[in-house]
This record gives structure tokens, C-alpha cells and sequence, in this order.
């Protein structure tokens, strides 16, 4: 808890600051629930700052540390996070026209992402990250086969989500 | 398929370019955040102070005194508390910390076992004393009396009103119980879990 710590601490979280941002951007759907994650997530990070011990890259650690926080949070708000999706005749039409649209398909697979399981969402982000299967593996507690088959049991599942549309 | 592998492409090209936009947090921001949960636990300890003495002093006001012995019990155990809780906030060394974290423990714990078990022990020592005042403020109320018109000591409660105070009173317990377990219990909890990840760095140092 000394200063020096907190100061080594505070200079490696900064570096890669981004990890904890994507997970956010991954588990929550908005900037109030992106903020409060990423500060509960900076939290944990903090109190096992001193139990890394150096044995695998501080990112992967990072990883671990904040997809597990991330993935507790996510069980137990998830019960509270269904979404009433308000169907507005109106714009029906509008949406039909931009289905084309990029920024409507991306809209729409981030939709699809956030009504995956936490551990898919974990794998679709490591994914887009290209997270070799070895980290992945490292990361998750399991097997370099075990993390390719998870990837992509998790994969098809998104696309099958895509098609359900 | 080929459609789904475009999306999946485009799901990537657009998460790298919006990594870059994330809001970058300064080394002051970060410092603020972590240093933030140590000040949500001086709240909860707060927060359960006010509440502590509020629900004593509506119970003094509908006994019709004020619960001096109660308050004093109360003031003394809370600034233990504080105390303990800020002299861990400037403890250097894991092993220092975990007995701090156990001293105020056991401040927390002996308080809130005293102070239940006072309650308790209050009760039946003095339920018929107030059986006969919850059957004098019965009859007050559905005769719609002032408050204390009927002189209680002239009540002579039967088998029936017995056993409707000491479930009313069973009620009460178990909800000032309930209040404890989200309160006291959860400051418990949350030293609990802090003492475990403290004493699994020692090991692990070990």
C-alpha cells in the first residue's frame, strides 16, 4: 500500500488503459455503466496490484483481473439489464431503407454481442483483438484446443444471431 | 457464410478504429479512482450511524424517553470503529493491516452482538411490563384517548394478548435483525473478503 506502489501501479494501468476500456465497451451498452465499470474494474485491478508476481505479461494479467470482474458484475446485473425494446412504427421504415447501411449492420452486431453469454463476449473480444489462442488460453484458464473450440462455438453463435435477424 | 465472414471483418475494422477514441484517464483521475472505495466504506460506516441513531431515537420518542445508555453504547463502539478503520488507511505492511482489519472486526461484531443481544434480553425481562403497555396503548387508541391516558399498570392482559405482543415483537427483532445483516453484516463481509486477499498475498510472498 506504499506510495511507490501505487505510483508503479498507477504508471502500468495508464499504458494499458485501453484493455479495461474495450472490456467495457464489450459488457456494457452505455457511457454511465462504461464509466462505473471501468472504475469497479480499475478498483480490482488495484487490490491485486500486489499479488502480480511478474509471471505472465501485466496485460494478460490485466485481462484476467478485469474479464473476471467484468463477468461477476455482468452475473449479477444481468437478471436487472433486460431491455424493453420500444418498437416505433414510424422509423420502421427508415430502417428498412438503411439496412444496408454500415453503421446500422455494426449497430446491430454490437446488439447481437452484448446478448451473448459473458464468456462469449470475452472470446468475440479477444477475437477482435486477434488474441493468438495461447493467450486466449492463458487468459481463460484453459487449454490453447479448449480456447479455439470455445472460439468458435462462440463465433457461430454470433453469426447465428446475425442470420436471426 | 461468405456474408457473415464480411461481418465479422467489419465488426473488426470498426472495434481498432474505435479503440483509438476511448477516453484516455490522466494519473490523477486514476489515483482518484482508486483511492474511491476506500471512502464508499466511510460512507456505508456513516450512513449506518445516522440510521443507528435515528431508529433509537424514534424508539426513545415512542417509549417516551430518551435512550441515553443506548446512545453512549453506541457513540463509544463508533469511534473504535473510526478509528480502527482509519489507522488501516495508513498502515504500511500487509501483516499490520490484517490485524487492523481484525481489530475492527471485532469492534463491529461485539457492538452489534451487544447491542442485539440488549434488545433481547430488554424484552424478557420486561415483557409483561410491556405487554401491559402495548394493551394500555391498545385501548387508547380504539377509544381514541390521548396518548398515556390509560394507566397500564391497571392492565391485566389475557393469554390472547400475550402471544399477539410476543409475536409483534418476534416481528420487530427480526426486522431490527434484518437491519443489522445489511448493515453491520455487510461491512463484515466486505472486511472478511479484504482479510482473505491480504492473507493469500502473505502466503503467496511466503
Amino acid at each position: 500500500m506504499s506510495s511507490d506502489l501505487e505510483k508503479k501501479f498507477i504508471d502500468v494501468f495508464k499504458e494499458n488503459q485501453r484493455i479495461v476500456h474495450k472490456i467495457c465497451r464489450i459488457y456494457t451498452n452505455n457511457t454511465e455503466d462504461h464509466e462505473d465499470l471501468f472504475q469497479e474494474i480499475t478498483i480490482q485491478l488495484w487490490k491485486s496490484y500486489s499479488g502480480f508476481r511478474g509471471e505472465s505479461k501485466f496485460s494478460t494479467w490485466m485481462y484476467q483481473v478485469a474479464l473476471n470482474t467484468a463477468m461477476t458484475l455482468f452475473k449479477k446485473t444481468k437478471k436487472h439489464q433486460f431491455q424493453q425494446v420500444d418498437i416505433n412504427v414510424s422509423s420502421l421504415k427508415i430502417k428498412e431503407e438503411s439496412y444496408d447501411d454500415d453503421g446500422y449492420k455494426l449497430t446491430e452486431m454490437y446488439r447481437h454481442i452484448y446478448s451473448l453469454t459473458d464468456i462469449e463476449k470475452a472470446l468475440i473480444m479477444m477475437y477482435l483483438d486477434n488474441k493468438p489462442y495461447k493467450e486466449i488460453g492463458d487468459i481463460l484458464g484453459i487449454t490453447e484446443g479448449n480456447a479455439r473450440v470455445k472460439m468458435n462455438r462462440a463465433k457461430n453463435n454470433l453469426k447465428l444471431k446475425i442470420n436471426a435477424k | 457464410m461468405q456474408n457473415n465472414m464480411d461481418e465479422l471483418e467489419l465488426l473488426k475494422e470498426d472495434w481498432s478504429k474505435n479503440s483509438e477514441g476511448f477516453k484516455e484517464y490522466s494519473e490523477k483521475e486514476i489515483y482518484t479512482m482508486i483511492k474511491q472505495k476506500s471512502v464508499s466504506v466511510t460512507k456505508i460506516l456513516c450512513l449506518i450511524g445516522i440510521i443507528e441513531i435515528f431508529l433509537w431515537a424514534i424508539y426513545g420518542y415512542i417509549d417516551g424517553q430518551f435512550p441515553v445508555l443506548r446512545i453512549a453504547l453506541f457513540t463509544v463502539f463508533f469511534v473504535l470503529i473510526l478509528c480502527f478503520y482509519f489507522k488501516i488507511k495508513i498502515e504500511k505492511s500487509s501483516i499490520s493491516l490484517m490485524k487492523s482489519i481484525l481489530n475492527i472486526k471485532r469492534v463491529i461484531l461485539g457492538y452489534a452482538g451487544i447491542s442485539f443481544l440488549l434488545i433481547i434480553i430488554d424484552n424478557i425481562c420486561n415483557f409483561n411490563h410491556y405487554t401491559k403497555d402495548f394493551m394500555a396503548g391498545l385501548n387508547d387508541g380504539y377509544n381514541q384517548n390521548n396518548p398515556h391516558t390509560t394507566n397500564s399498570q391497571l392492565m391485566n392482559p389475557q393469554l390472547g394478548i400475550y402471544i399477539i405482543f410476543a409475536i409483534l415483537l418476534l416481528v420487530f427483532i427480526y426486522f431490527l435483525y434484518l437491519i443489522y445483516k445489511s448493515t453491520y453484516g455487510r461491512i463484515l463481509s466486505h472486511l472478511r473478503k479484504n482479510y482473505k486477499e491480504l492473507s493469500e498475498i502473505e502466503e503467496k510472498a511466503i
